[in-house]
């Protein structure tokens, strides 16, 4: 398992976000776009590992300390699949916060990953995103803004990141994200999945 | 046999109905707005919140939540591509305990929680909901854009469903014929019609396909 510093992050997700991506744009150096199809697990009960798999290669992101309205995310690599029963059972089940099943084989392709493990398991939901993505230098900050499908509906993002706080904290007064709230992946994932709903009846009368 | 006029916004023979969902439908969009005659102001732009209650057990009737009134529409067949739906009850919370039984958790297809009390109120009734294992609420904000093409009724929409985009085109008629030539008048021909409770069930992931685009 790679391990990698882990950075500060602050995203917002959002249907109009052209005034901090025309910010974005202007004040940052643009440095690549991207095109890029993940698969995120996600459970009701886990709020503090974001788990995706792209390219066959599964990472848990694990979230070490929010402070300063800015979450610190650890980056793991677990591998490309083929994966272990060990490591399926004793790391990725429990960062999912659901029990493991009964592991028959003593290692799993991708496709029997899904179809036989996560796909039928009622506390497991599966999000299927595809990302464009367009990667910013902005304060010594990595940044993007992306649109993302999320099982083909879609939501546009904006972060930045960076190992140092104090960069990230700066870049977002500057950009004007500071006033939409500090929402990681999992966490959009899960409102659009219905995991996480507001039901304010106010707007429905 | 004479055919029906339709009248956007009245009430008319159960309707047939193409509907779908993507990311891009500009070209027919673009289509619509061309071949529509004028259509009552009225029906220009529309907005709305509402609530879907999505079941595993169902999907056969369609139930939704908007201004406070409870709207279930059922499913009763298919013809040529065309679905048609007929609407199966309308209620206003608070609801009686004998509606939510016999009509609103039947319609569900899904067993009813103990009901002790005489009436439930929408608040009452979304904590059933948010505690049953098989139903799931779904927040949905439209912005429509009425047409009137070929005699059927017709809309774009951005759809918000839970927050996340996706647009809708659909037409609707009491009339089969007129509703097949208006798919293929505006190149939806061979286009999956997909209704609301198969796009929302796709989005939240409870249905493993693709949209339409």
């Amino acid at each position: 398992m790679n391990t990698i510093i882990p950075r500060y992050e602050y995203r917002i997700f959002g249907n109009n976000l052209n005034s901090i991506i025309d910010q974005l744009k202007s004040l940052g150096t643009f440095e690549q776009q991207r095109e890029i199809a993940e698969i995120y697990l996600l459970s009701k009960g886990n709020t503090s590992n974001n788990i995706k798999i792209r390219n066959k290669m599964l990472d848990i992101k694990k979230l070490v300390e929010r402070a300063n309205n800015l979450e610190q995310w650890q980056p793991f690599n677990f591998g490309t699949f083929p994966l272990y029963k060990n490591l399926i059972k004793h790391q990725i089940f429990p960062s999912l916060d659901v029990e493991a099943p009964f592991l028959e084989r003593e290692q799993y392709s991708l496709e029997q990953f899904m179809s036989e493990l996560i796909v039928n398991d009622p506390d497991i939901l599966v999000a299927l995103t595809q990302k464009i993505r367009f990667g910013y230098q902005f304060n010594d900050c990595i940044c993007e803004y992306a649109q993302v499908n999320i099982n083909g509906a879609r939501i546009d993002t904006v972060a930045v990141e960076s190992e140092i706080a104090e960069n990230v904290l700066i870049a977002v007064e500057r950009l004007k994200m500071s006033e939409l709230q500090n929402t990681n992946y999992p966490k959009i994932l899960k409102r659009v999945l219905g995991l996480e709903i507001n039901y304010d009846i106010h707007k429905y009368y | 046999m004479a055919t029906e006029e339709l009248k956007i916004g009245e009430i008319s023979k159960p309707r047939f109905e193409f509907r779908t969902f993507g990311q891009d439908f500009d070209d027919a969009a673009f289509l619509m707005g061309r071949l529509s005659v004028p259509v009552p102001q009225k029906v220009w732009e529309r907005e709305s919140e509402e609530i879907y209650i999505l079941s595993k057990a169902n999907d056969l009737n369609n139930t939704k939540i908007r201004d406070g009134k409870m709207d279930i529409k059922t499913y009763v067949q298919t013809v040529q591509g065309m679905e048609q739906w007929n609407p199966l009850m309308k209620g206003e919370f608070p609801l009686s305990a004998a509606v939510l039984k016999n009509e609103v958790f039947s319609a569900f297809m899904v067993e009813a929680p103990v009901l002790d009390n005489a009436q439930y109120t929408y608040d009452e009734f979304i904590e059933m909901v948010k505690s049953h294992p098989q139903l799931q609420a779904v927040r949905v904000r439209k912005e429509r854009y009425g047409y009137m093409v070929n005699n059927t009724i017709c809309e774009v929409a951005d759809v918000y469903i839970n927050g996340a985009h996706v647009v809708s085109i659909n037409s609707e008629s009491t009339e089969i014929d007129d509703l097949v030539k208006t798919v293929n008048d505006l190149g939806l021909n061979g286009v999956e019609n997909i209704n609301y409770l198969q796009a929302i069930k796709r989005v939240i992931g409870w249905i493993d396909l693709p949209l339409a685009n």
